[in-house]
């Protein structure tokens, strides 16, 4: 069986303060992280490789300095680690992302058995790219996985949604996106870093992956950001006291709730 | 994956702070030097999450710790930029200064390197990296591994992934064995292994250790270029004539300031509170003007061996050195001890390199250590104030004679050990203490030790042991707090510990490693243990 | 660079850095006194608009295929189904796409997948799609990404729609990406704004970016449909027009086979839900006084189908499992609504809410730094807001 894990270096939004001027989140000195959800989708990879065998490759489209994550995924257990990184790849929206992506797994292997994403990357939020990888590959895809189980070349899996989730089966191959619900990521072990210092990791540029120049970059891209600005303030619309004005106290929180959705 | 249940290294160095990484850096170069072939494998292991992580000082640094570790190119290049261009000494009462005109030169500072210890550590492990050392963290060394023989041959490392309830977690991750030819302790002040070592083989100095806490926070000012590298330091309010404490503040960058408070742990008040006097240090007329306006950006705390010469231990048993603050390796005096650590790492990688050529590695070997280190200019320095911290427990007028006659005598006079407290020892029962009723508003400058504690980064999972460990609790409500008003609830800088109805909450997640309650609880009741690797502060510029 | 998005005029510029500071993206540097492009342009015009000197200007792009792209017309929304209920966000969509559509002059239509769904079209037009385009197959009883992914994917080659709205729900979310890519189209996710520029006629998609920390307007300049998500609760639903009438299209074409298999379901109430994805979250602090209050915050997020959270204090008290734990060092929750009680609003605790798109903050102290951040600030005791609040909430949803 052969699991390739695509995985996205982020800053650690977690760990960022607070500017309590303007109440926006501080980036200074915040580190670089694995993306928290895909450290879910290689445990589960990693777990399947433990459980059946499988080979394990790991694969992140970034800077140079991303080359970090692969060395934690192979001191986690995974086999190989494939930086994609060239200055066509930067600027790309999510289609010029899983079109590179895609060329990558087909040059990893053109028929893997389970390609795996996280949930979506804490920076970008978007969770499109594991879907956009899985039609460019043109492979079934199945989103926010918490169980799964595979024999025989056939998977049991179950997708969380809105009211609950399902339990469905189906064939191999398939792309899968991992909620974190799945198995708690494992640590790396001390051998494991030692043993990833050294290991080689392979770079791939647009040409090495045969990447039509067209479809790279900012200009393979179908969005386009116009416009950057400040998010609103947040700002405090009333303040009161319950002993005197518990009526408008009231009101203001049911209206709210009735705005949001919440309520009817 | 190797199938080994251990894993094998050459030097196996605890801690990447500075002595550590001056060890492996010495070592290898001293060899590369010699031109020999073979290098030795050296794995250098560090419980912060990144290097730098738990490394925290002033820091004014001596450069000639640099010298035979650093090539000029590189010392050119640390990542220090702000050099000392003008220092002031201070002596302070509640709302006056007393500037101190003359200070003898083995006080002054001119030219220093001052800024961020934690940048340099990051820059020297890089070094050690290119050199062909192996630096990882997030791993914590909580066991030492001897041989039958009580030789040390090893160290194992801290489980992962246990439970609040002890039990293991579904990603619970077993403790390594590390073997290696020599363990080398740079575990800084108070270090878990160095303190278990220490009482276990008898190490100790002519006395055991004590300590001062620093507590530091980085301010971020509106561009002031013209004062960087002003200095100062002071001494007097607010600490009483009793304690020896002062504070320092530092302008390294055109809009950062460094200020910080250290205040020795053998203070007598119960209701002592270092966080309190660190507010009032900065509040004092002649400091806040160097942090308005400004905005804190970072805090953090950590203990300072200052027993200087007489506290220092044996620094090396069969299989194992002690580097750095770990081996007490401060001046006492001047309070610094970066280059100290330094020349110390020099002296057990030299050591450590001829060890590697005669493949001897036995104690008799690695004695040349013991040596080397009492050869160093900074060996030097400790003998010479060896008597001057002591002095001060005994007064201001007295310490500053003493320090007269160290500097006058070199150090020979007074020749005898002046004799000083435990930290833990002679703390006054509430009866004996008036009680302090100095207040202050909370202020976005003068932040509480809640807010404060969140600038330091730390952090830890939450769903784990609490690694401070209260020996009895018993001993709390029935001794501690009708005594002493359990002090803990006020030295720890990070605000662990919490009065509740009946108990004392511990916090342990707020924990900034800074080692304080093992060492000053008066009852000794508060055992400081290993948090999960990786946890702890998350200093990027202390 | 050559093809760079932006032209910097090196004799205007003065070098004040202006558009240094002011790229988000860090790709603007001085070398020597001159701005010069060094990094990853994203053509997001900040530093156009910045330079005090207009030093900066956009590079024109060739358009291309403004005559391909003309043929594409109307709005669609997707019509989120289960179990034959319209689903919500659906309603929301309808609103907004109305008013999205008067502005470009062009048809509001729905768009609704499924297996025996046809009768939900009436739903969609009387809150006001003027067409819906119904494709009833077995295959697209229970949702499959791929199988949504051909159907819809067939109408858009047959019909052309210019610009795809749709929820961004766990159905939403995977196959409107995939067929997006299918199409080879662009999609902004999770979008809270929407509107149609008046010059260019394009669909101005404005959402957070950067955690939150900037708010990003994206374009799809050269790709039809311009496609869209958006979270549900984001836009109000508006009220249905009974009489109004439109036209309902069933749609005979072929969808690919299903190729999973449904073992069985498993509904919300069975299971732990995670506070990190809760919509809605009552949270308790060291005001609430007792583990036993945290029965009311329970009472209370039950009536608002939302979680239960505290703060650390709560949590070392034994009050509630560490899985509520909302901060810093617990989890960081980005609800539509946090309510917090008795909650003082330490910065650690800030830490883990600052995502938040309401906070609603009732503490006995009007000093309490939580009502620094909360929109909305109750002074008083949680132990009398609480029972209030409840009642109030009983009484709506019982009225509804």
């Amino acid at each position: 069986m052969h699991i390739i894990v695509c995985i996205k270096q982020v800053p650690d939004t977690a760990n960022v303060k607070i500017n309590p001027e303007t109440n926006t989140l501080m980036r200074d000195g915040v580190e670089s992280i694995i993306n928290p959800f895909d450290e879910y989708a290689l445990e589960e990879a990693l777990r399947l490789k433990d459980k059946h065998g499988a080979k394990v490759s790991v694969i992140t489209m970034g800077p140079p300095q991303a080359s970090v994550i692969l060395r934690e995924a192979l001191a986690r257990g995974a086999d190989e680690g494939i930086l994609l990184t060239d200055r066509a790849f930067a600027g790309a929206d999510t289609l010029a992302t899983s079109y590179t992506i895609a060329l990558a797994v087909k040059k990893i292997n053109p028929h893997p058995d389970l390609v795996f994403f996280g949930k979506q990357a804490i920076d970008g939020d978007t969770g499109q790219v594991g879907p956009g990888v899985a039609e460019c590959l043109g492979i079934a895809l199945l989103g926010n996985i918490k169980t799964l189980e595979v024999e025989n070349g056939r998977f049991r899996a179950e997708s969380a949604h809105e009211n609950g989730s399902d339990i469905l089966e189906g064939d191999l191959p398939c792309v899968m996106t991992v909620l974190k619900e799945a198995s708690s990521p494992r640590f790396a072990r001390l051998r494991g870093w030692m043993d990833a210092k050294h290991a080689p990791l392979q770079k791939w540029s647009a040409q090495d992956v045969e990447a039509d120049p067209e479809k790279l970059g900012l200009k393979g891209s179908a969005t386009k950001v116009v416009r950057i600005f400040s998010p609103p303030i947040r700002g405090c619309e009333l303040k009161c006291v319950w002993s005197t004005d518990k009526e408008v106290a009231l009101k203001s929180v049911m209206g709210t709730l009735v705005k949001k959705g919440i309520l009817e | 994956m190797s199938e080994k249940k251990h894993i094998e290294t050459d030097i196996l160095c605890v801690g990447a702070g500075v002595a550590s990484l001056s060890t492996a850096l010495s070592l290898l170069r001293t060899l590369k030097k010699q031109n020999v072939e073979k290098l030795p494998r050296v794995t250098i292991i560090e419980k912060g999450r990144n290097v730098g992580s738990h490394v925290l000082s002033g820091a004014v640094i001596d450069p000639s710790g640099f010298d035979g570790i650093l090539t000029p190119e590189e010392i050119q290049k640390i990542p220090i930029e702000a050099k000392v261009k003008k220092e002031a000494f201070h002596m302070l009462s509640e709302s006056a200064s007393l500037p101190i005109p003359w200070m003898p030169r083995m006080m002054h500072a001119e030219g220093f390197p001052v800024g961020s210890l934690t940048k340099l550590v990051i820059y020297l492990a890089d070094l050690c990296e290119k050199e062909g050392a192996e630096v990882y963290t997030g791993f914590a060394a909580a066991e030492l591994l001897e041989d039958s023989k009580g030789r040390v041959i090893g160290v194992k490392t801290g489980p992962k992934g246990v439970g609040r309830d002890s039990k293991k977690k579904s990603n619970y991750l077993e403790g390594e064995e590390v073997y290696a030819k020599t363990v080398v302790l740079g575990e800084g002040a108070s270090g878990f292994l160095t303190k278990r070592l220490l009482a276990q083989k008898d190490m100790f100095g002519m006395r055991r250790q004590s300590y001062a806490l620093g507590i530091k926070e980085i301010v971020e000012v509106s561009p002031n270029p013209e004062r960087v590298g002003e200095i100062m330091h002071t001494f007097g309010y607010p600490s009483d004539s009793q304690t020896y404490g002062g504070g320092f503040v530092y302008q390294t960058a055109p809009n950062q300031v460094m200020v910080g408070y250290v205040y020795a742990l053998d203070y007598t008040s119960p209701t002592a509170n270092p966080h309190k006097l660190f507010r009032r240090f900065k509040a004092h007329p002649i400091i806040e003007p160097y942090l308005r306006g400004g905005k804190i950006v970072a805090y953090g705390a950590k203990v300072i061996p200052e027993g200087g010469f007489f506290a220092v231990p044996e620094v090396y048993n069969d299989g194992v050195l002690i580097v750095g603050d770990g081996a007490g390796l401060v001046d006492s005096l001047r309070i610094k001890g970066v280059h100290i650590a330094m020349m110390s790492g020099r002296a057990a990688g030299e050591t450590l390199a001829n060890c590697w050529i005669k493949n001897d590695f036995s104690k008799g070997a690695l004695q040349q250590y013991d040596v080397k280190l009492k050869e160093t200019p900074g060996w030097q320095q400790l003998k010479r104030v060896k008597n001057v911290r002591a002095s001060f427990s005994k007064g201001i007028m007295t310490g500053v004679m003493s320090a007269g006659f160290a500097w006058a005598t070199y150090g020979a006079f007074p020749f005898w050990q002046v004799d000083i407290k435990r930290d833990f020892q002679g703390m006054k029962t509430l009866q004996e203490t008036a009680s302090d009723d100095w207040q202050m508003p909370i202020t976005p400058l003068s932040p509480d030790r809640l807010t404060d504690v969140f600038m330091s980064g730390t952090k830890h999972e939450e769903n784990q042991p609490c690694h401070l460990k209260i020996l009895d609790t018993k001993r709390c409500i029935e001794e501690c707090i009708p005594k002493y008003g359990a002090p803990c609830l006020l030295f720890c800088p990070a605000r662990v510990y919490a009065l509740e109805d009946d108990h004392i909450h511990v916090d342990f997640s707020n924990c900034l490693h800074c080692k304080t309650c093992q060492i000053k609880d008066p009852l000794q009741n508060i055992e400081w243990t290993l948090p999960q690797g990786g946890d702890g502060p998350r200093y990027t510029r202390m | 660079m050559d093809n760079a998005p932006i032209i910097i005029d090196s004799e205007k510029c003065k070098g004040c850095k202006k558009c240094v500071k002011g790229c988000p993206f860090s790709a603007l540097e001085m070398v020597g006194k001159k701005a010069v492009l060094v990094g990853d342009c994203r053509a997001c015009g900040a530093c156009i608009e910045i330079c005090p000197f207009g030093a900066i200007t956009a590079r024109k792009e060739v358009n291309k295929n403004q005559a391909q792209l003309a043929n594409y017309k109307d709005i669609w929304i997707f019509a989120e189904q289960r179990d034959g209920k319209v689903q919500n966000v659906a309603f929301e969509l309808l609103a907004t796409g109305k008013e999205l559509a008067e502005d470009r002059g062009c048809n509001l239509c729905a768009v609704l997948l499924g297996y025996k769904v046809s009768n939900l079209a009436q739903e969609l037009i009387k809150h006001g799609a003027d067409k819906v385009y119904v494709l009833d197959d077995p295959n697209l009883g229970e949702y499959e990404a791929d199988t949504y992914t051909d159907a819809l994917n067939k109408l858009i080659l047959k019909y052309k729609p210019e610009i795809i709205l749709a929820g961004a729900t766990a159905i939403g979310r995977s196959f409107i990406a995939r067929t997006a890519t299918r199409v080879h189209t662009g999609l902004t996710a999770d979008c809270t704004a929407l509107s149609i520029d008046k010059e260019s006629h394009l669909l101005h998609q404005t959402r957070p970016a950067f955690g939150g920390n900037i708010m990003a307007t994206i374009m799809t300049p050269h790709h039809r449909p311009q496609m869209a998500t958006v979270r549900p609760g984001v836009f109000q639903q508006g009220e249905p027009d009974p009489d109004r009438k439109g036209e309902t299209l069933i749609e005979q074409l072929e969808v690919a086979a299903r190729k999973l298999k449904l073992i069985r379901s498993i509904r919300k109430e069975d299971e732990e839900d995670d506070i990190a994805e809760a919509e809605v979250i009552v949270s308790g602090g060291r005001g609430m006084m007792k583990g036993e209050n945290f029965a009311l915050l329970e009472e209370l997020a039950k009536l608002l189908g939302g979680s239960v959270g505290a703060s650390r204090p709560c949590v070392d008290a034994g009050w509630v499992p560490v899985s509520r734990q909302v901060g810093q060092t617990g989890k960081t929750v980005a609800p539509k609504i946090y309510l917090a009680f008795g909650i003082s609003g330490a910065i650690q605790h800030l830490a883990g809410i600052s995502a938040a798109d309401y906070i609603i903050a009732v503490n006995r102290d009007e000093r309490a730094p939580i009502f620094g951040i909360a929109n909305l600030g109750i002074v008083g005791d949680v132990m009398d807001v609480l029972p209030a609040l409840i009642d109030v909430v009983k009484k709506t949803k019982a009225g509804n």
